[in-house]
């Protein structure tokens, strides 16, 4: 659990032997406290409805598309991942975390399973489907993180 | 049909697994730092990697050389042993199932986690038997002491070791370009050790690495 604590309070220092947490700080902490249970909420949300969101994604896929399994099964994965690393990015407030760990490993793998079409279908529906799972400020706080682990795709 | 639920049956992705943030652990308050399986992982000073430089070249000068190319030649063949059981237990299956890109994503990865530079594979010759491997940033060269020849020994054993390895051949490495002469990146050339001669000559003469490249791939013809 320490992990996530880490994230949380990366952004400010925390030396108490160079003096308080600044004005700054404590609004930066304050906003993120307010945020916490919509961050929780989404969170369970997407963590309960992980399965069927991502199911209704893979049914609306134009039927030839479904047929090279391996590449549509990598892109399954890949989704999954990416909701997963957006979901934990918004929880703690770390919009970069999933781009952090995926930076180098996930355009490795689009070119090698070429799913970059597939990729770009599922990803399309993600971002369309979410802001229906998710009240309108929930889906604001995950949107930066999971913008930017889908550029990644791009790469 | 597809079923996701089938898919996602142990609930384990598999994705980069030597990313800095979860490859690196730690109990620092028993002072140790651990990789993700709970190995013991040491960070070097540089003073220290600088003073086996000096001391190994104060007891044994020349030889010194060929003593850090034979420690990196070990420390490859078992690096490579543990490279491939970290990614086996992680992506539960076997190394050779992997791609090659994914491969070297991993070794890309793992070498920046630990510190060592930017790694990174040129396949340009390879349909000429030739592999080349291109490290930026090196820490072990950048504290080597200055030569009048590329000072990459410790990699070359290493390289040389990984890639025999993994091709299953016996492989040689010759340095043809170093950061300490300038370069921008360090050359590694791989190959059979009877065609890399023209390179070892070529290195002594000071050649720039597409030189010896050219010199290399004409020997064929």
């Amino acid at each position: 659990m320490t992990t996530l604590g880490q994230h949380i309070f990366r952004q400010i220092e925390l030396q108490p032997d160079k003096g308080y947490l600044t004005a700054q700080e404590l609004d930066q902490l304050g906003q993120y406290v307010g945020s916490l249970s919509d961050r929780i909420r989404a969170y369970r949300q997407m963590r309960e409805w992980e399965v069927n969101l991502i199911q209704e994604l893979v049914d609306r896929l134009p039927t030839d598309l479904k047929e090279n399994s391996s590449a549509l099964e990598q892109s399954i994965k890949q989704t999954v991942l990416i909701l997963r690393y957006a979901a934990l990015s918004m929880l703690v407030n770390d919009d970069n975390l999933g781009r952090r760990r995926l930076e180098s490993w996930l355009p490795t793998v689009v070119k090698v399973y070429q799913t970059a079409t597939i990729d770009t279908l599922l990803q399309r529906s993600l971002s369309q489907q979410l802001p229906r799972l998710l009240t309108d400020s929930q889906f604001a706080l995950l949107k930066p993180a999971l913008e930017s682990i889908q550029q990644l795709l791009q790469e | 049909m597809v079923l996701v639920a089938d898919l996602l049956a142990d609930n384990n992705l598999t994705a980069n697994y030597f990313a800095s943030d979860v490859y690196v652990h730690g109990t620092l308050e028993l002072g140790l730092l651990e990789n993700r399986r709970g190995d013991r992982l040491l960070a070097l000073p540089d003073t220290l990697i600088r003073a086996i430089y000096a001391g190994l070249d104060n007891e044994t000068g020349q030889a010194s050389m060929l003593v850090l190319y034979n420690c990196g030649r070990w420390w490859g063949k078992n690096f490579y042993i543990r490279f491939c059981e970290e990614l086996t237990d992680y992506y539960n299956r076997s190394v050779s199932g992997l791609s090659m890109a994914e491969f070297m994503q991993a070794l890309q990865q793992c070498w920046i986690t630990h510190g060592w530079g930017q790694i990174s594979l040129d396949q340009t010759y390879q349909s000429h038997g030739f592999l080349v491997i291109k490290i930026r940033a090196s820490a072990f060269i950048d504290y080597a002491p200055k030569l009048e020849r590329p000072v990459g020994f410790l990699e070359m054993g290493v390289l040389q070791e990984f890639f025999s390895q993994l091709s299953g051949q016996t492989l040689h490495c010759v340095q043809t370009a170093c950061e300490s002469l300038g370069a921008e990146e360090n050359c590694f050339v791989l190959g059979l050790e009877d065609r890399l001669a023209l390179a070892e000559t070529g290195v002594d003469q000071c050649l720039p690495h597409a030189e010896i490249m050219s010199l290399l791939l004409e020997q064929r013809a």
